[in-house]
Parts: structure tokens; sequence; C-alpha cells
């Protein structure tokens, strides 16, 4: 599997993956923020 | 422009530690261009951002000693912020609910979450191997009185561990583009207050009684 260049193309599409996910789920869930009026409370 | 009632923001990461967190940043991205020319022939072409191929090979494991070297010196820094606790557990189990923002978040008991903690421990470990399997295949100084058979392995091994590199290195600045205030701590150095009482309540706590 090494030998033959699978594994190697196997990682590179899952780093891939790894940045398409990424854009996928800010997509999808957007940014994590804190509301600064907790501040009060803080 | 800061008012007089705006509460005091809070500091989560020192000069030193800035500097150092950019100084491996920017070495791990020379690293990760140069290792990747060798990874696959698809990429082969980042070779020319160092010239080419020749000195790339070259330059690659001399980046890769200062990049362990600045890594564990700045890792070690953080050391006790990042022992396991017990609250961790919980954090772990609810880890899909936090990232998809479902249900209410499990508190962080201290500086750092126990998702944080994890790549913490796994970089600790991932970067020991590449350090050593990359030294077994270095030419001319150390390959030439390593095994055949070692060196060949520690080929295998050294793209693995590169591979969970980049892996763990990209969840890791995407968490740290998707939350919102962690950039700018590890730029300017400061967390808002009601930052750090969301994200890190326990943390939070400390700072506030003085025993950070």
């Amino acid at each position: 599997m090494w030998r033959s260049g699978v594994a190697k193309t196997l990682g590179v599409l899952t780093m891939v993956a790894v940045v398409v996910g990424g854009i996928f789920h800010y997509m999808k869930v957007g940014p994590l923020e804190v509301k600064e009026d907790e501040a009060k409370e803080a | 422009m800061t008012t007089a009632s705006a509460p005091q923001p809070i500091l989560r990461h020192s000069h030193a530690e800035r500097l150092t967190h950019w100084a491996v940043a920017v070495a791990y991205v020379a690293l990760f261009l140069s290792g990747l020319a060798m990874f696959h022939p698809f990429f082969f072409w980042t070779s020319a951002l160092f010239g080419g191929a020749a000195f790339m090979r070259v330059l690659h494991p001399f980046l890769g000693v200062a990049f362990a070297i600045l890594f564990y010196a700045y890792a070690l820094r953080l050391w006790n912020d990042n022992k396991l606790v017990a609250g961790d557990r919980a954090w772990v189990s609810n880890m899909f609910k936090y990232m998809n923002r479902a249900g209410k978040d499990v508190p962080v008991e201290g500086k750092y979450n126990a998702g944080q903690k994890l790549m913490y421990w796994s970089m600790m470990v991932v970067i020991l191997v590449l350090l050593v399997s990359g030294i077994l295949m270095w030419r001319p100084y150390f390959a030439p009185s390593v095994g055949v058979g070692l060196r060949r392995f520690s080929n295998v091994v050294h793209a693995a561990m590169a591979f969970v590199m980049f892996v763990g290195i990209g969840v890791h600045v995407y968490a740290a583009y998707w939350t919102k205030g962690a950039m700018k701590a590890m730029t300017r150095g400061t967390v808002s207050r009601a930052w750090a009482k969301h994200h890190h309540p326990g943390w939070y706590e400390e700072v506030r009684k003085g025993s950070p």
C-alpha cells in the first residue's frame, strides 16, 4: 500500500478533506462568539 | 478607545509565549511546505519556494531541529496548564455538541479545554517521533550509520506522523479562527472578561482571585 503510493494519495485526499471540512463547518455553524454583555455579569 | 467603565481585558498569553508560538508557527509552515514536496509528487512545486529541490532537501532537517527546539521550549512552559483533570472526560464526551453549538457547554476547569490538551499531548508525542525518525534518515550525518531497514521504517513513520501533524495543526488553526477572540489572544495577548468567563470559567475564577 505504501510502495504503490495509495497510502500517500489517501493522505493527500484526507488533508484536502480536513480543509474542506473546516469550510463546511464554518458555513453550517458560524463563528463561536461571546456576547460582550456577559461582561456585566463578569 | 477604552472608557473608564469598560472592564479591563485579561492577559492570556505573555510576550514570550506569543513570540515563541509564532516562531514555532513560521518554522512549521517552512517545514510543512518543504516536507510536502517530498511527501507527494503532486506538491513537488513547493520546492521552488526554497530555491530548488537540492537546497530544500538540505534545509528541511535543519528546520526540523529548530522547530523541535522552539516547540519544546514553548510547550514545556505550558506543561502544568495542560495536565489532564477529571472534568476533561465530560468535555470530550460533549465535544461534538460543542462543535455544533448544540446544548450547554461543559464548563472548562483550567486555562485550556480538553480538546486543547489532547492537541498538546498528541503534538508532544508526534513531534518527538518526527524528530527521531528524521534524524535516523538525515544524510549525510546520521543515515549512513543506520541500517537500511530502520531507515525505511523511519521514512514511513516520518510521513505518517507528518500527516497526523498536518491534520492536528489544521484543526488547531481552524479552531483558533472559529473561536472569535482566540486569534487576538495570540497576537495582542489579551481576552475580554466575558470571553474568559464563557470559554474558561475555571481559569477566569483563578485570575479573578489573583492566582492564575
